[in-house]
């Protein structure tokens, strides 16, 4: 055992002793029992608090020779002694299993949120109260005296006063040891923010608390002082009855036990209504009566008004919080891109988001019924319309559960039209069915998927072909090695050329292809960038570029202004464009190109022209289309370099167009970057 | 033997067609695009079959092949291209005109190529 738990014992012994010894002072004249014995107020208590544990042996032990010594040396004679501290201790264990039983939070487990909480609290202690008084009178010495002294209203006084005394003392000891407990606990977690349950507040105020103690005060006086003959102590109930309405439990249990004592010491001196009454049994029974009925009415008043205080506290957080959760499903849904619909079989809209709305382009948002399958212009993705029965709404009614289920809707609000992918779903929801539906617009997906699946079938063709003309072209190669006789390195050496011719070409697509995921993704922070600088250094590296039989192009480049770009996709632009001026020239025809540039409204427009051998007619536009070939006999590429110009130049907010030379044959490029000076 | 056309605008696997065939004993008229083979057509150029890619630079080899059947209706083709998917091959399959997918074995090809000649042939046989 710990020290602790030693001082426990030792603390509520000594408070059984002084409890014994006041009980000894209210025997009243005539008879052989105490009017009172707050010692069992002090036991119940005491084994409460401790609950039921492997040393709660010792407290029995120490229980019953405490309550035989004090009895003995009180005036009992040993057998007597004996039998009462034998009485006491079967009321304490008796009282034990009944409580810890029906109500196991006030036996051993006594903390903040324990307590007398619950009206049936009230209910379980007083049966148990009453059942462990009758069965220590049955066993002690009450049923002893009972028949000795031919008066069976001594047991009966005996079972009534511990009764009593338990009730009375009960409910403010509880109080008690929780509260020391709580400072222990807030002692030892002063840190820490410490679980705590919900409190009721007592309606009144302090001046409320002074007045009904000073009414109580007054009554009392009136009652049992002043007044000797009529019976009047029912207003003390009045008081007791203000308290459990206005007040707290605790306060009720101080109020119960003030008002219990003053009754029994004023009627021990003889004063009051109560003194009146001749046998003093029947006195003890009565006073006993009265103040139990004051006690119970105080406590069953306060803690079914704190009880209910916490089932509204709790009802009314509940619905709080289903209004929040309402809140923010309603935001949610209102936040959400997919649209989402609730209907009721027969069509009425029960909800819809605005996303639902925005998805039907305003059909659905027309009245509270949805629309028919016409109305919102409901097509299949291929273009067939949509039949009645086949729309999804009808298909879930049906009880067909409809999983991403594609349409195209095309309407007054969607002329172009949108395709959209809907799931929807018949959900029983207590009485009435419901019809969920969910809709996802997926017209950019599908148009990138086509784009994507378009994009891959180009690149493998433009890959394949080459790779075509290495394998047929290497296995001639072999032929011609193998085939006897005199072998002609000229005829090898032009299949070894369609072969390089074939490698380069996979390469420039390879090249070009990244390229193009670059201009495509490369994060762009523009700085000042010398675009002159830029010019004369692809126009350098154009010119040393040319072999032996071809002719160097000439390359006239004007006062250029600084503009704003990303560096690397700058020359990128002017190093394709100008590679394009010197690659698409006429057999035989100098490559004459010009770089221009003018300044306006923060713009920068650089002109290039050249004498090539242009863009046909009605592809000065499609020409940037990705993998667009305006030439393809004769001259290389990969259809990707203007489509890379392109998005470059927009990607850095500036615009590209193409048209004829007006001086000559040939083409005109005219694109914008940022001017250094408009920013 | 028979006049085969190859309708390809790669010119190095056109002659490459060109060189497989030809050693069947075939003679081979070459065109690089569309415009270039109906030229033919017109110039009185005719073929007991086409080899054409479907890819073809502004007109399809779909479109040609149905373009060269209105004056030479059930002309026997064989088309040369890379993997396609979709409709593309959909629109192949309704020609009736086998296909033969790049890079290809030339005795593939060359098997392609005689039987989709047999069946004009039997007849005169």
């Amino acid at each position: 055992m710990t020290r602790a738990r030693l001082g426990t014992t030792a603390l509520f012994s000594l408070l059984y002793v002084v409890a014994a010894l006041i009980g000894r002072q209210s025997v009243v004249p005539g008879s052989t029992l105490a009017l009172v014995w707050p010692a069992a107020g002090v036991v119940a208590v005491w084994f409460a608090t401790l609950g039921w544990s492997r040393t709660l042996l010792v407290d029995v032990v120490v229980l019953f020779a405490v309550a035989t010594g004090v009895n003995t040396a009180t005036g009992a004679n040993l057998w007597l002694g004996l039998s009462l501290g034998w009485a006491a201790v079967v009321q304490a264990l008796v009282f034990g299993v009944l409580l810890s039983r029906s109500s196991p939070h006030l036996w051993g487990r006594l903390d903040e949120s324990s307590g007398l909480r619950r009206l049936v609290d009230v209910g379980h202690v007083l049966t148990a109260t009453v059942v462990s008084t009758v069965a220590s009178a049955l066993v002690g010495p009450a049923v002893v005296l009972s028949v000795v002294e031919g008066n069976a209203l001594i047991a009966v006084s005996w079972v009534v006063r511990n009764s009593v005394s338990v009730l009375a003392l009960l409910p403010f000891g509880v109080f008690l040891v929780i509260r020391f407990l709580t400072i222990r606990t807030a002692d030892q977690h002063a840190a820490t923010n410490a679980r705590s349950t919900p409190r009721v507040h007592a309606m009144a105020g302090d001046a409320e608390l002074v007045a009904v103690f000073a009414a109580s005060g007054v009554v009392c006086w009136l009652v049992l002082i002043v007044n000797h003959d009529l019976p009047l102590p029912f207003l003390l109930i009045g008081t007791s009855v203000w308290v459990g309405t206005r007040l707290t439990t605790a306060t009720a249990s101080v109020h119960s036990l003030l008002i219990g004592s003053a009754v029994v010491v004023l009627t021990l001196d003889d004063y009051g209504p109560f003194a009146e009454i001749v046998a003093p049994v029947s006195r003890s029974l009565v006073v006993q009566a009265f103040v139990g009925l004051t006690v119970i009415t105080a406590m069953a008043l306060a803690i079914g008004r704190e009880e209910s205080g916490r089932l509204n506290q709790r009802l009314a957080r509940a619905e709080d919080r289903s209004s929040r959760q309402a809140t923010m499903l309603t935001t949610i849904l209102d936040s959400l891109a997919d649209g989402v619909s609730v209907l009721r079989p027969d069509g009425t809209v029960v909800l819809r988001n605005p996303a639902a709305t925005r998805l039907t382009s305003g059909v659905a948002a027309a009245t509270n019924r949805t629309a028919t399958v016409a109305q919102y212009g409901m097509f299949h993705p291929d273009g067939r319309p949509l039949a009645p029965q086949e729309s999804p709404f009808a298909q879930a009614v049906a009880g067909t559960e409809i999983t991403a289920m594609e349409l195209f809707i095309r309407n007054a609000g969607v002329p172009e039209g949108q395709l959209i992918e809907v799931s929807v779903k018949l959900l029983a929801d207590g009485d009435e069915d419901l019809v969920v539906g969910v809709f996802h617009d997926v017209t950019s997906d599908r148009r990138e998927r086509d784009e994507l699946a378009s994009f891959a079938g180009v690149v493998a063709h433009d890959l394949l072909n080459p790779l075509t003309t290495v394998e047929g072209w290497s296995e001639a190669l072999a032929e011609e090695i193998r085939e006897p006789g005199v072998r002609d390195p000229e005829v090898e050496l032009e299949h070894l050329t369609r072969i390089q011719r074939a490698a380069r070409r996979m390469r420039d697509l390879i090249n070009d292809l990244l390229a193009y995921t670059t201009a495509r993704d490369l994060q762009i922070s523009p700085v000042r960038v010398d675009l002159g600088a830029v010019v004369q250094d692809v126009a350098r590296s154009r010119t040393e570029m040319v072999s032996g039989r071809e002719v160097a192009p000439v390359i006239t480049i004007g006062e250029l202004p600084d503009v704003l770009a990303e560096p690397v996709l700058l020359r990128q632009v002017i190093d394709n464009l100008i590679g394009n001026s010197v690659k698409y020239v006429a057999p035989g025809v100098t490559p004459e190109i010009t770089v221009q540039a003018r300044e306006s409204d923060g713009l920068v427009e650089i002109v290039i022209s050249d004498n090539g051998i242009g863009i046909p007619d009605g592809q000065h536009t499609t020409v940037f289309d990705t993998f667009h070939r305006a030439h393809t006999d004769g001259y290389r590429g990969t259809g990707l370099g203007l489509s890379i110009v392109k998005r470059v130049v927009e990607r850095h907010g500036g615009t590209i167009t193409a048209s004829h030379n007006p001086d000559h044959p040939g083409t005109v490029m005219r694109l914008t970057f940022p001017a250094v000076s408009g920013h | 033997m028979a006049v085969v056309m190859v309708v390809e605008d790669d010119m190095d696997v056109r002659e490459w067609i060109a060189r497989c065939v030809e050693q069947d004993g075939h003679t081979v008229v070459q065109a690089v695009d569309a415009p270039a083979a109906l030229d033919l057509w017109a110039g009185g150029q005719s073929a007991d079959v086409v080899l054409l890619d479907y890819a073809l630079p502004g007109v399809d080899g779909v479109t040609l092949l149905d373009r060269l059947r209105e004056t030479t209706p059930a002309l026997p083709a064989v088309f040369v291209t890379v993997q396609w998917a979709g409709q593309i091959i959909e629109r192949i399959g309704a020609t009736g005109a086998e296909r033969v997918t790049k890079p290809f074995e030339p005795s593939h090809l060359r098997a392609a190529v005689r039987r989709a000649l047999e069946p004009s042939q039997e007849p005169s046989a």
